[in-house]
């Protein structure tokens, strides 16, 4: 009888508190995702102040350690123009595959581009927070439904492509970057026309893949822009450079490594497109 | 007190994690602060409180992060629930051994969720997957020593005595 009790005991004072917790957590498993979504949201948003002066100190102390090293050679201004030709470089890849357009469509087709374009609206947003995962690359922007931004909206930085926006709360965001595993996103290389899709992977880089086994030569540092394939995406945006050949011996398709042309660790500001 | 050190540092590794440290990541790759609490609160504190402490860091980790919500949470505590099963067999008192028992959680927990993602999304790079596992797991492994200290200062008195 003692024994048992004891049993008892032990089963309400350790093993019970110890493997609720457990239950727990895997009964929100379970929960909907746009509900679960919703509840990450409103969690988070309290965080929002802290995690921009962060951010800011971050970056700011950042810049101190880089801008050390380069007063000393006085490379700033080199610095400066570089992300000015770094813009402009993106701009032009923009634009020449507007002209390659036009230079081989009907004019119908080119009205239909331009209106696709204007119709999204751009918004300004600060990055706010990234992604905690190991494996998954998002991050959290300032702007949410308040402002219009409703999921699956565009995000460009510097005229390249950053990603999409997954979860929208009321006044935050979170955009699911090109490197995440879970991004698809339709695109075509610039040099050769040929189509496939950019599925990101567990780093900082992405990959190209369901190409042509038998298409077109493709060389190192082509240019990889977005395809408005499923009407999700704005034609021609920057997103990447050839990198890399990934054999893979068997498959119909070829696979090739990108380097995104923009580092999203790297940035403060994002642009929204909002339908 | 135990608790309230508890939340403080879930609460101040979620803005950091979340801010600073996607800034300090060796090749993409960064420490997993969250983890190494859950382990080393399972190492030093009592099953259940190591258990909840564990379900909290995984929590924050769900929260900030695109990955399902309760996944990391559940993660954290199996893994807190397995180490305090085991712990008595462990000399828990030495910095070695705990970090050892970081770096073989972190492996596994890694593991773990690269299997989920793949099998979520079947699209996850072999190399960097693999890089993020093992640099990862010892990066982590590593600056578990600071919260070593913590732990070893904040510990509750019942523990350290029972202990020596």
């Amino acid at each position: 009888m003692r024994i048992r009790k004891n049993k008892e005991k032990r089963f309400l004072k350790i093993f019970l508190p110890t493997f609720f917790p457990l239950v727990i957590c895997l009964s929100l498993l379970v929960v909907p995702s746009k509900f679960s979504n919703h509840i990450k949201t409103t969690l988070s948003w309290p965080l929002v102040p802290i995690q921009k002066t962060f951010l800011t100190a971050g970056t700011a102390a950042r810049n101190t350690l880089l801008w050390i090293p380069r007063s000393w050679n006085a490379s700033s201004r080199i610095k400066d123009l570089e992300e000015d030709v770094f813009m402009l470089e993106n701009m032009v890849v923009a634009q020449k595959a507007t002209v390659d357009r036009l230079q081989t469509e009907l004019a119908s087709v080119t009205e239909y581009y331009r209106e696709g374009v204007l119709n999204q609206k751009p918004l300004m947003a600060n990055v706010v927070a990234y992604d905690t995962s190991d494996l998954r690359n998002s991050m959290l922007i300032d702007v949410g439904s308040s402002h219009g931004v409703t999921e699956d909206s565009v995000v460009i930085a510097d005229a390249a492509l950053v990603g999409t926006v997954s979860t929208v709360g009321k006044s935050t965001s979170r955009v699911l970057l090109i490197t995440d595993p879970a991004s698809k996103v339709p695109a075509r290389i610039l040099e050769t026309e040929d189509v496939g899709v950019v599925e990101g992977g567990s780093g900082d880089t992405c990959r190209l893949k369901y190409l042509s086994r038998w298409g077109q030569r493709v060389e190192k540092g082509y240019k990889v822009v977005s395809s408005s394939i499923g009407d999700v995406f704005p034609d021609a945006l920057f997103i990447a450079t050839i990198a890399d050949d990934i054999d893979s011996e068997g498959s119909p398709y070829r696979t090739l490594r990108l380097r995104p042309r923009v580092n999203p660790n790297r940035m403060n500001t994002v642009m929204v497109l909002k339908k | 007190m135990l608790w309230t050190i508890l939340i403080a540092c879930a609460l101040f590794i979620s803005i950091l994690e979340s801010t600073i440290f996607s800034q300090i990541g060796f090749l993409g790759i960064r420490p997993n602060f969250f983890l190494i609490f859950a382990v080393l609160s399972a190492l030093n504190l009592d099953p259940p409180e190591a258990s909840i402490s564990a379900c909290i860091m995984g929590l924050c980790k769900d929260v900030l992060s695109e990955e399902p919500l309760g996944l990391n949470a559940s993660f954290f505590t199996g893994i807190a629930i397995i180490i305090g099963i085991w712990r008595h067999k462990i000399y828990t008192n030495s910095i070695l051994a705990q970090l050892l028992v970081v770096l073989i959680a972190s492996i596994v927990y890694r593991g773990g969720s690269a299997l989920v993602v793949w099998l979520s999304y079947g699209n996850l790079a072999a190399l960097p997957t693999l890089l993020n596992i093992f640099v990862g797991s010892t990066y982590t492994a590593v600056l578990a020593a600071g919260p070593y200290f913590l732990f070893k200062t904040f510990r509750p008195v019942r523990l350290r005595q029972d202990i020596h």
